[in-house]
């Protein structure tokens, strides 16, 4: 196994700083939410979650388009660490917002659209998971996962679409309307930002991981081949 | 020509096909040998393009196969083990969907052709899938043929059928390769090598290791050293593999 | 034009053979009516709410239905490996998927028909007016574009049944959001500028999935 590339030793370092120092901002530098009190404090971590996890799906339909165009397996490679990695902080955004949701509006779960799209594009990827282990050959897996991943992610903007369609109770933040249900304060705004980036250098240094693993064990894999 | 250059294929870890050189010339008759698993079912689908190759080239009269518009597809007929027939359509439905598939002219005609040149007239009307298997066969070559192919590519028809089946074809092989058509069929049966085939080549582990003329060949010769051939051809040819 | 001839020979051949045994037609037909009517059955709904829930019954009988002939028709191209023989046809591979989209549609209409006619006769309610039927079309247009796509996919894995349906439903929900939204608004008719924005979903939803199983469709068939 090759060793650990310097650059992401070093990214896995900034992001543990960077989430440590996003939670002691969280905790310390903003001021507790005047209506919602210390539960808002999830907002932070749940928004950041799920922008990664809309961003490992995004990555996850470029790998597929790269593989059908090179047909070399590490898109494929990193088509499921994006996936993979995509469905973990989907879920913890969907948890997290749960969470937050349960004292605010009274409910663990509410069928508003933004949410409902969210678990149905958790479940579009549940399904690439089933397609792939219905699959042996790691080409023709593959390929069709790649396939069924990209028509998986043209949904989403459809998904999205109907959230302008319906009206929400879901609270919008940034451009915000008559519907949203609190205005971010200046610390607020920068312990926001801040969480966003040490999420984005957490994903980067675990997608890079998954990516990694993925292909050794393919190298592994190929060593002993059956050759008749 | 079909011209096929380094061609490899690999299903997972295994390699089928290894930088494998071969050609098909028009008028040719090749039998392909091989045990099962040495890539005959791969190298033929190669050859029309069902599958496609990891890499290396193949070049149809000197069109590269992969790059082509599907035009070029109309060069071949492909018979398979399965018989790529529809079981709920007559003997006849079947023909006429594939000659209108092919944008045939005079379909009528051709069909009925088909059928007589298959000896299958007296069941076009029954389903294909009440026929047996030797004749859905039949069926399957008519079906292969019915647009005039340059190439003929026969992927183990003939295993387990009848002699006069097969000798039917050998007929209908030594016919068609005389009006300049290039004939390839895999099996096993040596006899049938000999009476239908102008070359022969083995293909072992994914390796050509023997590409001959048949009229240069001993039958008897050939047939007994076969076997051998196939469990350890450096033995029997020697450390230098002969190729044509 | 040839391909035009092509995709039309494969689809009347697609006739033919259910002509012969009449098993995907049969089957949805059972297969749909059983469901209205058990839906009817388990939700002892007023007239009123009968034309409400009719949209909801409707498609979600109709996309279960639908999964019967999308199986169906892929895996009789598996039956024979013909799927080898249209593949060597001269014409680009989605010649196949229009004429599978041509033939589901056909069979998924002709189910939809009688759905919608036992609907309003068990359910006595009055469904066939233009706007019902224009959607209806629209939306099992939609259904068929995705799952023609993902039925050669699940051709291509040699399974048969569940699958199929695990993959196709969760692409389907916004199509599924859009037909129902838009059959409801268009039977009460109170929300035009609802129902507008409802049918361009629908419109775009179509588009979006013709030019995906345009694209997509010769990578699930290479091999």
């Amino acid at each position: 196994m090759k060793r650990t590339p310097k650059l992401l030793i070093f990214l896995d370092v900034i992001s543990a700083l960077g989430l440590i120092g996003a939670l002691l901002l969280v905790f310390l530098f903003t001021p507790v939410e005047k209506t919602m009190g210390l539960v808002q404090k999830v907002f932070y971590f749940h928004v950041a979650s799920t922008w990664m996890g809309m961003l490992g799906f995004l990555l996850a339909t470029v790998a597929s388009i790269g593989y059908l165009r090179t047909k070399n397996l590490d898109w494929d490679a990193a088509a499921i660490a994006g996936v993979e990695i995509g469905m973990v902080f989907v879920l913890i955004g969907i948890i997290t917002g749960s969470i937050w949701a349960r004292p605010i509006w009274n409910t663990w779960w509410t069928w508003d659209p933004r949410l409902t799209t969210t678990l149905i594009m958790e479940l579009i990827y549940a399904a690439y998971f089933i397609l792939r282990s219905n699959l042996g050959e790691i080409r023709q897996r593959a390929r069709l996962s790649a396939v069924y991943a990209i028509a998986g992610f043209i949904t989403v903007p459809l998904t999205f679409v109907s959230i302008r369609i319906f009206r929400s109770i879901h609270p919008v933040i940034i451009g915000g309307s008559s519907s949203g249900m609190f205005s971010m304060s200046g610390n607020m705004l920068i312990t926001f930002v801040s969480s966003l980036a040490a999420f984005t250098i957490f994903f980067a240094s675990v997608f890079w991981h998954r990516y990694i693993l993925e292909r050794d064990q393919r190298a592994v894999n190929l060593q002993s081949p059956e050759e008749d | 020509m079909i011209r096929a250059e380094k061609i490899s294929k690999s299903y997972g870890n295994r390699l089928v096909l290894r930088d494998l050189d071969f050609s098909l010339e028009p008028g040719e008759i090749v039998a392909l040998l091989g045990v099962n698993g040495a890539g005959k079912t791969t190298l033929i689908r190669a050859l029309c393009g069902l599958n496609k190759t990891d890499s290396g080239s193949i070049q149809v009269d000197g069109d590269n196969l992969s790059d082509s518009s599907p035009d070029i597809r109309r060069k071949f007929g492909v018979v398979l083990h399965s018989t790529l027939l529809y079981n709920n359509l007559t003997c006849r439905e079947n023909l006429e969907f594939y000659a209108r598939l092919y944008d045939l002219d005079s379909r009528n005609e051709r069909v009925n052709q088909s059928l007589e040149m298959m000896d299958l007239l007296s069941r076009a009307s029954e389903k294909t899938g009440t026929l047996s298997r030797g004749m859905q066969q039949r069926l399957s070559i008519a079906r292969a043929m019915i647009h005039d192919p340059l190439y003929i590519l026969f992927d183990e028809v003939f295993t387990g059928l009848d002699r006069r089946f097969v000798n039917m074809n050998i007929e209908l092989i030594q016919r068609e390769a005389g009006a300049g058509k290039g004939i390839l069929f895999s099996t096993h049966d040596l006899d049938m090598v000999f009476s239908a085939a102008t070359r022969v080549v083995i293909l072992h582990k994914g390796d050509i290791i023997f590409s001959q003329a048949v009229e240069v060949l001993d039958p008897q010769h050939f047939k007994r050293t076969y076997d051998d051939l196939v469990q350890e051809p450096d033995q029997v040819l020697g450390s230098s593999r002969r190729r044509n | 034009m040839k391909f035009i001839k092509a995709v039309y020979a494969i689809f009347s051949k697609d006739l033919i053979n259910e002509k012969r045994t009449f098993e995907t037609l049969g089957s949805m037909l059972v297969f749909a009516l059983i469901v209205v009517l058990i839906f009817l059955f388990s939700f002892d709904l007023s007239v009123g709410l009968r034309k409400e829930a009719a949209s909801g019954i409707i498609w979600v009988t109709l996309c279960f239905a639908g999964t019967l002939s999308l199986d169906r028709t892929m895996a009789l191209e598996r039956e024979t490996e013909a799927i080898d023989a249209l593949r060597m046809a001269p014409y680009d591979a989605t010649v196949i998927y229009f004429a599978k989209v041509l033939g589901n549609w056909f069979f998924l209409l002709v189910v939809a028909g009688i759905v919608v006619a036992a609907y309003a006769l068990f359910g006595n309610v009055m469904l066939f007016t233009g706007g019902f039927i224009a959607i209806l079309l629209m939306g099992t247009f939609g259904y068929i574009l995705i799952g023609a796509l993902v039925g050669a996919l699940n051709m291509q894995i040699r399974s048969r049944g569940p699958l199929l349906s695990v993959l196709l439903f969760p692409l389907l929900i916004p199509l599924l959001l859009a037909a129902v939204n838009a059959s409801s608004l268009v039977l009460t008719g109170n929300d035009p500028a609802g129902l507008r924005t409802w049918v361009g979903m629908l419109a775009g939803y179509d588009l979006l999935f013709l030019a995906a199983g345009i694209m997509l469709y010769n990578k699930i068939l290479d091999e």
